[in-house]
């Protein structure tokens, strides 16, 4: 059965270019930015519930992405890509902030709870992989996936003051600057506008099992405790391309 | 001049980007506490661990009135009488009456026990029974009788949370009597939101009652 499957998928990498190749790929170095919608826990605004807290959503909101990419063919339609790529998933907004502040009064049993955050969520990812690249015309179909790291610039930091008895508790979760492995696959259109220069349309799917967040003065196991962010996304993105090369 | 353009457009791109990262605005809200129990009812359910038949229980009791007015409190019932030189073991059991049926607080309280924390104080103390520490039920401040006669009673709790290293909580505790005598237990129970150490000191007291002790 297994054999199966890499037969199949060798017959793939091997006859589906030849369906489109009447010429070889084209290397290329290109710029691209678009749209970055956060997904599964990244992309969850829930505190959780008592007994229950849930400590990896990550209140992400769709944001931004740019960056650069470029690939180097070595086959006719098979190659080595990479791409360094900025994202914005932006800070917690009021509903939020409220749903944490709700959430700590419930966990500590306390008299009130205040929130306050500052930050946004930013990072850099590196990336590189495999390419394949099917020629048609002006168009050029591409697939990629590829690996490498996730640089966090910041995080939200969350400060909290819980209030019993007059008497003030705070503690904080701190805005994470760690790096993590990451991995991103994804399909993008190359349209030759002229001989050099193309238009590029992508999308991607990005996944990295996260950061490693800290968090000041938490003396006691109660309530919602981040410690690691996981952060997986989609972009979709625009750019312009340039090839290199004959 | 398809160069030139492009230029402008990732220029332009690169500066909202940035202008939008730049915007970092700060945001709060406060939660307030909507409800909170009543805590009228403490009892103290003890059973000789020699003698499964000897048990006691002892119960003190300030229920609310009319628009929740406290109504004077009812120590008829907060007394214990317990057997000379045995090893008790004990439940304190909270109950807020001013609900139909009853709540039992007791439960709340084992699932926030990581931060909450339980004293007992026998009085009269011996200064060398008067022990301040993260693993001991004294009570700083009491007033220690250097002469005696003193209420011969030791509290330890048996049970821990679910912290990182463990804390004892004191919703289960073993009494340990010695010779005859009497006296008064001091029962606190300390909120310690994300402070609990061990110690008296951090939070606030849910609880703090008396209960008369005869040991024979």
């Amino acid at each position: 059965m297994k054999n199966k499957h890499y037969i199949i998928i060798a017959s793939f990498l091997l006859i589906v270019p030849n369906l489109f190749a009447q010429t070889n790929s084209k290397s290329f170095i290109g710029l691209s930015g678009g749209i970055s919608a956060p997904v599964g826990n990244y992309a969850k605004a829930d505190a959780g519930t008592f007994g229950n807290w849930n400590n990896t959503s990550g209140f992400a909101k769709t944001g931004y992405t740019i960056g650069a990419e470029g690939a180097w063919f070595f086959l006719p339609n098979i190659g080595i890509g990479g791409s360094i790529n900025y994202t914005d998933h932006g800070a917690l907004n009021s509903k939020d902030v409220n749903t944490l502040a709700t959430s700590y009064q419930e966990a500590f049993d306390v008299d009130q709870a205040a929130v306050s955050t500052s930050g946004r969520y930013q990072s850099l990812n590196v990336m590189a992989g495999p390419y394949l690249s099917l020629p048609y015309k002006k168009f050029n179909f591409e697939v990629r996936a590829m690996a490498g790291i996730l640089k966090s610039f910041s995080t939200p930091e969350v400060d909290i003051v819980l209030t019993d008895a007059s008497i003030n508790y705070p503690f904080s979760q701190k805005s994470s600057t760690a790096s993590a492995f990451g991995w991103q696959t994804g399909i993008g259109l190359r349209y030759a506008l002229t001989e050099k220069f193309s238009l590029t349309i992508r999308g991607d799917y990005f996944h990295s099992n996260g950061i490693t967040i800290e968090n000041t003065n938490r003396n006691n196991s109660a309530g919602r405790l981040v410690t690691n962010q996981p952060m997986s996304w989609i972009n979709g993105s625009m750019g312009i391309a340039y090839s290199i090369g004959r | 001049m398809l160069q030139s353009k492009t230029k402008k457009i990732l220029i332009g791109i690169f500066l909202a980007a940035v202008m939008i990262g730049s915007c970092n605005k700060k945001e709060s809200a406060v939660a307030p506490n909507i409800s909170n129990e009543a805590l009228t009812t403490v009892v103290l359910a003890l059973k000789n661990t020699n003698a499964p038949y000897d048990s006691d229980t002892a119960t003190w009791q300030q229920l609310l009135g009319a628009n929740g007015v406290p109504l004077p409190i009812d120590t008829s019932k907060a007394v214990l009488n317990l057997h000379a030189n045995c090893l008790y073991t004990a439940q304190v059991l909270i109950y807020d009456k001013t609900q139909n049926p009853p709540t039992d607080v007791s439960a709340e309280i084992l699932q926030r026990e990581n931060y909450h924390l339980f004293f007992f104080q026998p009085t009269p103390v011996s200064p060398s029974n008067f022990f301040v520490s993260d693993t001991t039920t004294s009570i700083p401040g009491t007033t220690i009788n250097p002469t005696g006669p003193y209420l011969n009673l030791t509290v330890k709790r048996t049970d821990l949370d679910t912290n990182n290293p463990p804390m004892q909580v004191g919703l289960s505790d073993n009494f340990i009597t010695g010779t005859a005598s009497s006296g008064h237990l001091r029962l606190v129970l300390r909120h310690q939101p994300n402070a609990k150490n061990g110690t008296y000191f951090p939070g606030s007291s849910d609880l703090d009652v008396t209960y008369r002790v005869s040991i024979y």
